[in-house]
Order: structure tokens, then sequence, then C-alpha cells
């Protein structure tokens, strides 16, 4: 049986069925690289309880989320989606990865994930959105502030 | 409505100029809104309800305009579907959002589509209507098609009815005039959310593919999402470093190429804003950046 805080996240999904076929990791592009990474142990760690083990190895944030494993899983275990939970539950207690911290800020601060970088040309220019005449995003900061804190992000924005 | 996201809004210009130039030469309408922000799924893994609050805050923005979503990237597309999807089936959850985008006076009820800019090609504009206008044909590329991840996982939201084994660029392509055969690495992962964690590893992967491609004799490669175009793209040199050989493979978005064959010149299509060496995929054309 799942704990309580992974059962809450994703309550439609039953571990304990993997019965070990190795689809998951033959086709995990992370799995390939990374030895310590793969899919099934994971989700079996997770099932039997070891999650602050899971949290403080850091594992948990090598997946590339390209669904691989939950796509070609013969028993509905998504992989995929224990990760996912298994990060909002690492975040829950301060164990945010440092690269979801800075999206989540730049969220807060512009809007989106990275400021607007803009791209050399072929002709050695620096071009941007308004030198295309393409419109600019203009979102609301005070708003995107509101919207993640009522939300719930567990997260300090800086504001 | 057309919602670009983050990457499109950051550097990936090209993709939206060149699908905004097709969407006009076909009368496909279509608004856009600065006031959106980013889709929400990068935040999936942080908080789940900010994820769907960030998304259904796009889609209510568009309900209330009484339009669909069009987008770009494969990302938006799923994080979207996903949202949507999620929402419909929780009524705790519609609520918790709608109280929040309530005090802007905005709200999410489902009744919408979301749609990739890929599917508006070939169900809306169709095949039929593409050939019917090629000016240029591109014959003579053997271009290799890449859909990127989300276009096709969970099967529920494939653009594709074969997500093992899409086809549907392909056939983009082959009314264009360019071949574009199977290959093994076709579906593998532009790696772009494991290099916030390991650039190594995910350039390592993505140089087998590029390297694979080169070495299958392809004139470029095909995409269809910003990340991954950018994924390929602009890594070249780091990789070619790393992995001790020279990678040099054009990568050029599908809507470049439909914009190339209607008759627009590489600059209207927003080639001159590619970062890798598109030039010779337009010299075997007989196209120029002059």
């Amino acid at each position: 049986m799942l704990g309580e805080e992974l059962r809450k996240l994703i309550s439609w999904i039953n571990p304990e069925v993997c019965f070990g076929c190795n689809k998951c990791v033959s086709g995990c592009p992370v799995a390939e690289i990374h030895s310590e990474y793969r899919p099934n142990r994971i989700v079996r760690l997770a099932y039997l309880g070891f999650i602050d083990e899971l949290i403080e190895s850091g594992v948990i944030w090598y997946c590339t989320q390209c669904l691989k494993c939950s796509e070609r899983c013969p028993m509905e275990v998504y992989p995929a989606s224990v990760v996912v939970a298994l990060r909002n539950i690492a975040s829950k207690r301060g164990k945010t990865h440092e690269a979801w911290i800075k999206m989540a800020k730049n969220i807060a601060l512009q809007g989106k994930i990275l400021p607007e970088m803009g791209v050399m040309s072929i002709d050695r220019k620096l071009i941007k959105r308004k030198d295309l005449g393409i419109e600019v995003p203009n979102a609301d900061r005070s708003l995107l502030i509101r919207i993640l804190r009522e939300s719930g992000i567990p997260l300090d924005l800086g504001e | 409505m057309l919602y670009q996201g983050c990457m499109i809004w950051s550097s990936q210009y090209q993709y939206e100029i060149s699908a905004r130039k097709i969407l006009d030469f076909f009368g496909v309408n279509y608004k856009v809104f600065p006031e959106q922000q980013c889709c929400g799924k990068p935040l999936m893994c942080v908080n789940i309800n900010t994820w769907l609050t960030l998304a259904a805050r796009i889609m209510a923005i568009a309900e209330k305009e009484g339009l669909d979503v069009l987008t770009l990237c494969n990302g938006c597309y799923l994080s979207l579907n996903e949202a949507r999807k999620i929402l419909l089936e929780s009524p705790e959850k519609k609520e918790l959002v709608n109280r929040i985008l309530g005090k802007e006076d905005l709200k999410f009820s489902g009744e919408l589509r979301i749609k990739h800019i890929v599917s508006v090609i070939w169900e809306d504009i169709g095949l039929k209507k593409i050939s019917e206008n090629v000016k240029v044909k591109l014959s003579g590329l053997k271009l290799a098609s890449h859909y990127g991840c989300h276009s096709l996982r969970p099967k529920e939201f494939s653009i594709d009815s074969n997500p093992e084994n899409p086809r549907i660029i392909e056939e983009i392509l082959e009314v264009l005039g360019a071949e574009s055969p199977y290959y093994p690495e076709k579906n593998d992962c532009c790696m772009i959310l494991m290099s916030n964690v390991d650039v190594k590893g995910a350039d390592l992967l993505r140089g087998k593919k590029l390297l694979a491609i080169q070495r299958r004799g392809f004139d470029g490669m095909v995409t269809i999402c910003p990340l991954c175009q950018q994924s390929y793209e602009t890594r070249q040199k780091r990789i070619s470093k790393m992995m001790k050989e020279k990678i040099s493979v054009p990568v050029i978005y599908l809507t470049q190429l439909i914009g190339l064959a209607l008759g627009m010149s590489p600059r209207e299509v927003g080639l001159d804003l590619n970062m890798s060496p598109v030039e010779r995929l337009l010299g075997k054309i007989g196209l120029s950046f002059d």
C-alpha cells in the first residue's frame, strides 16, 4: 500500500502490480546513461516507503518526463507520474531542485521560465521580438505572485 | 488563440513567424494575447495545483473570447490538454483554480479544444490544399522527422494515430517534395528536462541522435517543438567537442519548410534566425539568403 502522502497525489496508481518486466527500463533514456536510475526501482522504493531516501539521493530529479515508461508499462503503473509525485513531496519538504526554484522565480517575476534572450541573426545582429514586430508578453507580476501563492507553491519567491 | 509559450517568447521566434505566415496564407484566423504567462508545466514538478492554475488561466482567457487554443510547443500542448482533463475529472481541483481565477473575473469550464499546429495543418488545412499551393518543390531533400515526446505520449493526446511509429510529418514532407524515411533513432528524446540536472548526459544523448542522422545521410532534421529545436540546434559545437566528432546537422521547423515550399523566402520564414547550417539545406533546393 502507498503511504498517505503519495496516495493523495497518485491515488489511481497501484504500484504493487509491477512484476519487473523491465520495459520501463529498456525504453528509458536516463537509464541509458545513469545506472542508478531505474523507473521500476524508484516505484518499488516509493511503494516500500523509502521516500526520504529517494529525496535525499537526488535521483528523482533525473527523469526527463519523456513518458515512455508510463506508456509502455503493461500494468499501468505510470513511473513518470510517481516521479512527479515524489518531486511534489520533496518540494513540500523544502528540497526542490535549484533549477525548478529558478524557473518558479522567473515565472513570478516575468511570467515565463526564462527572460527574453534574443537571437543572433545570420547578419550578426541581436534580434528580439520587438525588432520583428511581434507582441511582447506583458503578464502582471503581482497577479502571478498571487496565483503562485494561492495555489500553494511551497517556495519563497523572494518578493 | 495562438499560444506561444516560454521558449518562443524567449528566443525561438522563427517558429512563431513561420507558423503565422502559414496560418495567414491559408486564412486560418487567430488572436494573440500578450497578457498570457507560462503554461505552468515546469511547476508540475513543484506543486501540481500551481501548474493546474496557470494552465487553467490560459484556457479561461481563450474561453472568455470563445476561442480554442492553438499551441506550437509540444510541452504547452500536453500541459493544457492534461490539465483540462484533470480539472474536468476533479470538481475539487476545478473549484480551487476557479476560486483563484475568479478574482480577475476569469472562469475555466473546459469547453474548448487544445490543438497542436501540426494537427491544424493536418486536419484543418489538409494535404490537398497544401499540395495545390506548392510552388517550390523540396525535391532531393532527405529529412529526418523528430516529433518530440509530448506530441505523441500519452497516446490519448497523440497528434498521430500511431504514436510508436508516427507518419504525419513524413506525409506532409512528401507532399512538399522531400523524402523522409524511417530511422531507428526517430523517437529518441531531446532530454531538455534532464539537462537541468545533467547537461553533459543530455548532450551525449543528443549527440547520439544527431550523429546517427548525419551518418544515415539525411540533409537535416525537422522539428515541431521549440524545446527540441533548441536542444538539437544550439548545442552542436559543444557536442562535437565532447564527442570528438564533427557534428553539423541543419535543424529546421516543419512550418519553415512548408513556408519555403509555398514560395516564401528564407528570411520570411525566419531562417536567418536558425543557429544550425541551414544554408546547406537551402542550397540543395536552389535557394539562398540574398
